[in-house]
């Protein structure tokens, strides 16, 4: 074996320096751990880790841990059982910005941590790995506590599994924690949530009518015929009619694909208005074609 | 009366859930994924007048963002609320000694939240 070219003190000390480096600098830090062996840089890495009284070291353990990818995994999943809950926050932080699918078992097992902000974490990473394996415990967990419900919704968004769609939807009637599960069913674009979302449009709530607006319009991007069996009530219609008007041109865009599926008839001249605007005309042209326009 | 909120958090989940937990406010939102983030927002939105802060972020933590805005002066009268974890107790003191408004623990629940911003804000 190789002699070590750096020793445990001096990479104590690069970490200690690492803020105050420039980009370079801070490469040249990563490159002097990746360099070191796994015996003398994890250690290292471990106890700035758990130093709570400097928060800079800690970070810049955070970002090498990151930095070296896959060589960290054991490490960091090891840590997810540290005796301190913040270290297994962190460590699960990590894993998900990894997104290594080695760690799914032990993130899995993490959504059972005793600690709500390390479930958190765990439910946060397994939405950015996007492992079906994740599927089905972070359905159970949505039948928990909103800190880990947002998570586990949000997650089952990203990987997109049609096994969510039904836990999702019977939380839309749940205040608070619709508003990931209407986030979530907007990325499944499944059909059969078209319906139960639709019942949102006339929300009071500004913005909860804006991102059901959003998630309608992905599923109806995706499945353009569904709109015809859509049942919307006079005031959904009206409220999407004035949203063409919106400042958000997201939300333009969004009420012209919805108003164009749906065929309704009272847009027909406020879309035929929009079809020469710079930004909406395509919009509204293809939504005046569905209505055979 | 509510208007603009500076959210600093590393986390864009959070900042998401933050959105949730502040709909009823109707207010707008600038997030900020660190502290020095936050310091070019509130230049840029000066007339923010909310501050939640995350205490542990990389770049610059929340206490070093705090100390900053001290040094500027300007936005001294921005009322900042500090958003800890369990074991940042000295940390949550410091930011309190140098003027935070008051501070909540994650995991809050939306309650724990609106009862502080109501002391600064009240709704009547």
């Amino acid at each position: 074996m190789g002699k070590e070219l750096v020793q445990e003190s001096s990479l104590s000390e690069l970490l200690e320096a690492f803020y105050n480096l420039d980009k370079r600098g801070r490469e040249g830090v990563i490159a002097a751990f990746r360099k070191a062996s796994d015996p003398l840089s994890y250690p290292v890495l471990e106890s700035s880790l758990k130093n709570h009284e400097n928060d800079r070291v800690r970070n810049a353990a955070m970002e090498i841990y990151v930095a070296l990818g896959e060589r960290s995994l054991p490490f960091l999943i090891s840590l997810l059982n540290d005796a301190d809950e913040e270290v297994r926050t962190f460590s699960g932080v990590m894993l998900g910005t990894l997104q290594d699918r080695g760690a799914v078992p032990s993130l899995i097992k993490a959504l059972a941590d005793p600690d709500m902000n390390v479930k958190h974490a765990a439910a946060e990473a397994l939405g950015k790995i996007g492992d079906p394996r994740a599927v089905e415990p972070l359905i159970g967990a949505l039948a928990t506590d909103m800190w880990l419900q947002f998570p586990a919704a949000i997650a089952l968004g990203n990987i997109g599994d049609s096994r969510a769609v039904g836990p999702l939807i019977s939380l839309l009637e749940m205040p608070g924690v619709n508003v990931p599960a209407i986030q979530a069913l907007g990325k499944l674009a499944h059909p059969s949530a078209l319906g139960p979302l639709s019942r949102l449009l006339d929300e009071e709530e500004p913005s909860l009518r804006e991102w059901s607006l959003e998630a309608v319009a992905a599923i109806l991007a995706r499945w353009p015929d569904s709109g015809s069996d859509l049942r919307l009530t006079r005031k959904t219609t009206n409220a999407m009619i004035e949203t063409l008007n919106s400042n958000s041109l997201e939300a333009r865009r969004n009420a012209a694909i919805t108003l164009g599926c749906c065929k309704v008839k009272e847009a027909l001249s406020f879309l035929v208005e929009l079809s020469t605007d710079r930004d909406m005309g395509e919009v509204a042209r293809k939504a005046l074609a569905r209505m055979g326009r | 009366m509510l208007k603009k909120v500076l959210v600093i958090d590393d986390s864009a989940l959070i900042h998401q859930m933050y959105k949730m937990v502040l709909m009823r406010y109707r207010c707008e939102i600038i997030d900020a994924l660190n502290g020095q983030d936050g310091l070019d927002k509130l230049e840029k939105h000066p007339d923010v007048n909310l501050i939640l802060l995350d205490i542990n972020m990389p770049v610059l933590n929340g206490i070093e963002f705090i100390k900053k805005v001290k040094e500027l002066g300007k936005y001294n009268d921005i009322p900042i609320i500090m958003v800890s974890t369990e074991g940042k107790e000295e940390d949550t003191m410091r930011g309190l000694a140098l003027g935070a408004k008051g501070y909540v623990k994650k995991p809050f629940q939306p309650s724990d939240l609106h009862a502080i911003i109501e002391k600064i804000y009240p709704s009547k």
